[in-house]
């Protein structure tokens, strides 16, 4: 009588134990972890989408050193040109999942612009816009890191967005809004829409290459190299990519859900240092998994030293 | 009788004080001359008697430099107030001023051509010059606005404070000193942060 129910209750906490969350199972999906990973490869599959007032100078360089395709501009068409291109050209490295960190002016539509100065260069974009567009492109899930995401799936505004919301984040559209054809049905669309669970106003970090280790700028060097560009210097990254990255257990993402609750809550800046630390150890890891294990044994080094010099001697 | 005689004396004189009081009263209320003057603005009159109406504005806007006589009692005036009461006041009627025409006036006909033509004017000379009162006091006021700016600078810079406290004991004797040195570091924040609004 006692046997079974010990091993009923073991059964219970070990179903608990290796339980697989929604969150997790989306992201194993739209993002899946390679366990054995090179530095350049670890965000392969995967675009990021950067608003240019949430980045640092160079910053795409970053990603595409770590095998991103990335996207920086106030211009959607230009960008979802850019994905389609990408696509193109890159079949073996094709995006499927799209991280947007653009603004999404409080829930009122996802806007990229270059400064909040009125006359800047800016546009906006609906989400069924982004998903008729993008689905063609063989984009299959996009994730929104912006704020109050959750408000964007509000059916009022998911197919064209109101431009005369009265919310003075709303700036003047000077490049244009797009808005999902009349025709499109969103139920038809085979696009995963992912959010915060949460809604809240979303940060970016900015920080320094030199923060990383040698061998992860050295790794990071060979890989923009390899790709023809500049070796990064900085880089920009919000606390929701990097709990992507890091698969943090807190990380919850709600898929399909539209709220109307506008939200003013921000992060602790502590939380988002932990999180950039955490985010640095991890990269650092990763190089040195590739590049510190092929060091040259001491007393190899030891024994080539005098040759080198020798034959330098001799010339 | 008596008594009769003094009550029509009363009544009499009664009478001659109503008539005499309505007679002054007629004759207090003489016309009034409308010569265009705002309310507010000043004539000043000399010992000459000229008036000075420089600066006054007339009805056609355009600046008088002369002076004027001032109208006589006894001759007619072109405006008289209306001895009614209640009565409208007449008003002066402004002649048409054709003096400035304005410059640069330029025809363009049916065939698209331009004739183009300039008038050149001088200031008119003043003839009669008016006389300026002694003692004339010109007070110009000057206000000057300055332009207040507020900049609001938010630097999300890199801070790092460190508050040092020495505090040293007096010495008492050769034998007794201490100092305590305590840092306290601040918070700090390491990074640059960039909101998603």
């Amino acid at each position: 009588m006692r046997r079974p129910f010990l091993i009923l209750i073991a059964f219970i906490v070990a179903a608990r134990v290796y339980a697989i969350t929604p969150t997790q199972y989306l992201l194993a999906k739209a993002w899946p972890y390679e366990h054995q990973a090179k530095l350049a490869d670890v965000g392969r599959g995967v675009g990021i989408v950067f608003s240019p007032d949430l980045s640092v100078p160079g910053n795409c360089r970053f990603y595409q050193s770590l095998g991103f395709a990335c996207f920086e501009d106030a211009d959607w068409d230009a960008i979802l040109s850019g994905v389609r291109t990408y696509n193109i050209l890159y079949p073996e490295r094709a995006i499927r999942t799209l991280v947007l960190e653009t603004h999404g002016t409080n829930g009122n539509g996802l806007k990229v612009q270059n400064s909040y100065d009125p006359a800047a260069d800016r546009s906006y974009i609906s989400v069924g816009a982004l998903q008729e567009r993008v689905e063609p492109d063989g984009v299959r899930y996009i994730v929104i890191s912006a704020c109050n995401s959750r408000r964007l799936l509000r059916p009022s505004i998911y197919r064209a967005l109101d431009p005369y919301n009265g919310d003075k984040l709303f700036l003047p559209a000077t490049l244009g809004i797009i808005n999902a054809s009349d025709d499109w049905d969103p139920r038809r669309s085979r696009i995963v829409v992912a959010t915060p669970a949460v809604s809240h106003i979303e940060q970016t970090l900015a920080g320094s290459v030199r923060e990383l280790t040698p061998t992860t700028r050295r790794a990071l060097t060979v890989s923009a190299r390899t790709l023809g560009i500049e070796p990064p210097k900085q880089f920009a990254v919000s606390e929701m990519l990097m709990q992507m990255l890091l698969r943090d257990p807190t990380l919850e993402l709600a898929t399909g859900e539209s709220i109307d609750q506008l939200s003013r809550d921000q992060t602790p800046d502590a939380r988002g240092e932990k999180l950039f630390r955490s985010f640095v150890k991890y990269v650092n890891q990763l190089s040195w998994r590739e590049y510190g294990k092929k060091k040259v044994p001491a007393t190899k080094r030891a024994a080539k030293t005098p040759a080198s010099k020798s034959a330098s001697a001799r010339r | 009788m008596n008594s009769t005689r003094k009550t029509l004396l009363s009544l009499c004189a009664a009478l001659l004080l109503t008539f005499g009081v309505y007679a002054c009263k007629s004759t207090s209320d003489q016309s009034s001359v409308n010569n265009g003057t705002q309310a507010g603005s000043t004539v000043s009159q000399n010992t000459t008697g000229d008036v000075n109406t420089a600066g006054l504005n007339n009805s056609t806007g355009a600046y008088v430099g002369g002076s004027g006589v001032p109208a006589q009692a006894d001759q007619p005036t072109s405006l008289d107030a209306s001895s009614r009461v209640g009565g409208r006041e007449n008003v002066q009627a402004a002649t048409a001023d054709n003096s400035y025409a304005g410059t640069g006036q330029t025809l363009i006909t049916s065939n698209g051509a331009k004739t183009t033509t300039t008038t050149t004017y001088s200031t008119p000379t003043v003839v009669t010059t008016a006389p300026v009162a002694p003692n004339t006091t010109a007070t110009i006021t000057t206000t000057t606005t300055t332009p207040v700016t507020t900049a609001e600078v938010t630097s999300p810079t890199v801070t790092e404070t460190t508050t040092t406290t020495t505090e040293t004991t007096p010495m008492v004797s050769s034998t007794q000193e201490s100092t305590t040195t305590t840092t306290t570091p601040a918070e700090t924040t390491t990074h640059t942060r960039m909101h998603k609004d």
